[in-house]
């Protein structure tokens, strides 16, 4: 394991709990609401701030340990830090930025400005290593700020939502040189992100902080599956209800009732994908069980699929193809029947 | 209090506040006196001002340059008292004055030194030791002049350490401690007796000082003439002045 | 932005103008322009120019090695007293000068607290050249405190992160991030320093005292030359106008932005 972090830290009436470990390699994606405790944990383990209670362990090394009263500085944890809006220096040049760590460490004038230059070639902005920060583009800085973090060979890099801070297409761009970035660092990183798509794409696992607390800590696909709170069920895409269940079916909190086969008992999640929804203008004939009558709140357009979201006594997301969205002639606020099969419906304990 | 009594009362104190500035008063005479009178005026005002009530004086004290570089730019004194006679015969020729100046006292210089007289020091060619630190008053004021003038007929060369601006200055370095010794009038080592000592110079070495009075306005002969009349010649003698 | 103010704030404002200017027209319509250059060019004039520009610049040099350090303890270490440290730093603005230059007796005088000590260094303070700088340093050093302040407060701390996270010690943070961010702000903080030492009257004849040569410094010898030689004062006093002027518009950018 290369971090091992056990972090207990609160500041300003809110506090964040977490424990949590990252493989060596691996790339691990922080999500979660706004206000989560994220950028919060990723000070913490980088020693940015001070644990209140807790241990941090990178590279097989104790950095910090509370109660044992270790506390490393920054300085010398090998831990790279890419930070939201980069946080280039702007008094220097993009070969002194990317330069600046190696010096720090020792590394001679010539030689460290060698070696920037190669990361900046890179990033592919070598031609223009004697700038000033103030002249690149939100992503062509970023770039610079992970080669900067990266140039000294941290044994784990951390990123505080690199990405937050560019437009739509920058990202998409930023998000694709990173993986390359990664794949080629092999050394372990934490991404905190907000974006899905992000997580998905960089990370190979992904940590769920709500409130300050670790909710769901798995692969993508393991997450689909069984999306722990409303939160992760928005990110992963699904349909996700809290209820009892009663052998073959379980009560929602809102009183509905779902139909499910083996429901068993007790609390439970019950989630459902968007695709396992159909829709129908009349209410339908046939075996679905599950029927509700709802209005189309909202219809989202995503090439051949759309999205609609209707509410109704069982609110849920349904996703059809554009075609059956035409034949139905959906229209926002237009009355629909939704119909969910029992056997779509997966169930698991809270 | 309500807003508008606060107002009132500020009004009121302001109001009465303003006689107290500026001798536009038909009862407050305005007299400038130099440095070195400063221990003798206050007295000298307290007996003017016995059984003459309803009048006032304000006091300005300053180096004679400043008072006479003062009264050139219109300062509003009534009277004024210097420690040359030099400066006055200036204002006279400048038509100035309000009648000729008179001269009321005279004044001989001293050195003071810390109280006991650490350095022994005993007469005017001692101040040339090595070492020590002494201030004078700066040449443009009276008290230097004469402190010049009296190193000159002893023929002792002095490196002063400063120049002070008035012959109180050179004083508060000596009481301060951190002057040695400083060459000040008689009168201002009896004024600061316990805080400075005293050490007499020959006479032959001595300069005499002769502090002319004048009248600026009408209003000022009064005080001009209690300085001349013997009860205020009587206050000058117990503070050291001798007569003119 | 406005281009027609009311009246009410117009005319106040123009009054404050020619309150303002009235003096130094003053002072430029009595100049003796033609004697200017001959005045400025005696042997006492050059003495205490020569003077102030050696004591006001050793006086910025002190003021900035210790400000700096100070400015940044106040800006980013929080400890008890904290208050009371900022008060004490910027009570040489609101102090009257000569009641500092008192205080300086007393602390560094022959008699003052650390006196003795002083002397058994063999350092003595009071008259001498050293002494004018300890003066235009105790009357000077809060503006370099303010500005490099501010200027810390106002830096992103996060470049100071970024410096730590790439393995700089701290005095290396400070050396080579803090300072060259700081350098427009604690620039600014120097500048006004440098003016205000230049100008310093009341605690430089208090405790340096006035020996031309030695302590007689340009607010000093225009004092003294002012009834005996007014024009000698006047060209002085110019010299010194106009090294004001060049210093604030030198800083007019830091100073009105925008």
């Amino acid at each position: 394991m290369t971090l091992v972090a056990d972090v207990q830290t609160g500041a300003g009436g809110f506090s964040v709990d977490a424990a949590f470990a990252v493989g060596a390699g691996e790339t691990v994606a922080l999500v979660g609401p706004n206000g989560a405790g994220k950028t919060t944990l990723l000070r913490a383990v980088a020693g940015l701030s001070t644990l209140d209670d807790g241990r941090v362990v990178v590279g097989g090394r104790v950095v910090e340990d509370r109660r044992a009263g270790i506390r490393v500085p920054v300085e010398d944890r090998a831990i790279g830090f890419v930070f939201q809006d980069h946080a280039l220096f702007p008094h220097l040049s993009l070969l002194d930025n990317v330069a600046f760590g190696l010096r720090a460490r020792g590394v001679g004038r010539a030689e460290a400005a060698a070696r920037a230059r190669r990361r900046l070639d890179r990033v592919g902005l070598a031609d223009r290593a004697s700038d000033r920060p103030a002249r690149l583009s939100g992503g062509e800085a970023q770039r610079v700020a992970v080669a900067r973090a990266v140039a000294v060979e941290p044994t784990l890099l951390l990123l505080d939502e690199p990405f937050a801070s560019l437009d739509v297409r920058a990202r998409a761009e930023a998000r694709h040189h990173l993986r390359d970035e990664l794949s080629v660092f092999g050394g372990t990183a934490v991404v905190v992100t907000h974006d899905p798509v992000e997580a998905m794409t960089l990370a190979s696992r992904l940590l769920v902080l709500e409130e300050g607390r670790v909710v769901q800590d798995g692969t993508p696909a393991a997450i689909s599956e069984r999306p722990r709170s409303a939160y992760v069920a928005e990110l992963v895409g699904v349909n996700l209800f809290r209820g009892r269940a009663h052998g073959d079916h379980v009560i929602l909190l809102s009183g509905a009732h779902l139909v499910i086969a083996d429901a068993g008992h007790g609390d439970v999640l019950a989630v459902a994908h968007p695709r396992a929804v159909a829709l129908h203008r009349h209410p339908p004939e046939g075996t679905p069980r599950n029927v509700w009558a709802g209005v189309a709140d909202r219809v989202e357009h995503l090439g051949e699929r759309v999205r609609v979201r209707v509410g109704g006594a069982v609110p849920l997301v349904a996703e059809v193809t554009a075609a059956s969205a035409r034949e139905l002639r959906l229209a926002d606020g237009g009355e629909v029947w939704a119909s969910l099969k029992a056997t779509e419906v997966t169930v698991f304990p809270v | 209090m309500s807003a508008r009594r606060a107002i009132a009362a500020a009004v009121a104190a302001l109001a009465a506040l303003v006689p107290a500035c500026g001798g536009s008063s038909a009862h407050t005479v305005t007299v400038f006196g130099a440095a070195s009178l400063t221990g003798v005026l206050p007295e000298l005002r307290q007996e003017f001002l016995r059984g003459r009530a309803g009048e006032r004086i304000t006091l300005d004290l300053a180096g004679t340059p400043q008072l006479v570089a003062q009264i050139e730019a219109g300062a509003p004194a009534d009277v004024v008292a210097t420690a040359d006679e030099a400066s006055l015969a200036e204002l006279r020729a400048r038509r100035l004055l309000d009648g000729p100046p008179v001269v009321f006292a005279r004044n001989r210089l001293a050195i003071a030194v810390r109280p006991g007289n650490p350095r022994h020091i005993r007469d005017l060619a001692d101040l040339a030791q090595s070492g020590l630190v002494v201030v004078f008053a700066d040449a443009r004021v009276p008290a230097g002049k004469y402190a010049a003038a009296a190193l000159g007929r002893a023929h002792v060369s002095v490196h002063p350490a400063s120049l002070e601006q008035d012959v109180k200055a050179v004083v508060a370095k000596v009481a301060l401690g951190e002057a040695d010794a400083g060459i000040v009038y008689v009168t201002d080592v009896r004024a600061a007796s316990g805080k400075v000592g005293g050490v007499a110079i020959a006479a032959s070495d001595n300069v005499v000082a002769r502090y002319p009075i004048a009248a600026i306005t009408a209003r000022g002969r009064a005080f001009r003439d209690f300085i001349l009349s013997p009860d205020g010649q009587r206050v000058l003698r117990r503070a050291g002045f001798s007569s003119p | 932005m406005t281009r027609r103010p009311p009246l009410a704030l117009a005319v106040p404002a123009g009054l404050g103008v020619m309150f303002l200017a009235l003096p130094l027209v003053g002072l430029v319509q009595r100049a003796p322009w033609a004697a200017v250059g001959h005045q400025l060019a005696s042997h006492e004039v050059r003495q205490a120019l020569r003077l102030s520009l050696v004591t006001s610049l050793a006086a910025t040099a002190l003021a900035v090695v210790l400000g700096v350090p100070l400015a940044w303890v106040l800006a980013r270490v929080s400890f008890r007293g904290r208050a009371l440290v900022r008060a004490l730093a910027l009570l040489p603005i609101v102090l009257p000068p000569v009641v500092g230059g008192v205080a300086l007796l007393l602390a560094f005088g022959r008699r003052g607290l650390l006196g003795g000590w002083l002397a058994a260094l063999g350092v003595r303070l009071p008259f001498t050249t050293a002494g004018a700088v300890v003066a235009e340093t105790f009357v000077a050093m809060p503006f370099v405190v303010l500005a490099t302040e501010a200027g810390l407060r106002s830096l992103d701390p996060r470049y100071e992160e970024a410096a730590a996270t790439l393995g700089a010690r701290p005095w290396s943070v400070f050396r080579r991030v803090t300072l060259p961010l700081l350098a427009p702000s604690l620039g600014a903080g120097a500048a006004l320093c440098w003016a205000r030492a230049l100008g310093e009257f009341g605690a430089t004849i208090t405790f340096a005292g006035n020996l031309p040569g030695r302590t007689q410094t340009m607010p000093l010898a225009v004092y003294v030359a002012l009834e005996s030689q007014p024009d000698g004062a006047i060209a002085l006093s110019l010299l010194l106008v106009a090294v004001s002027v060049v210093v604030l518009v030198l800083l007019r950018r830091r100073l009105f932005p925008a």
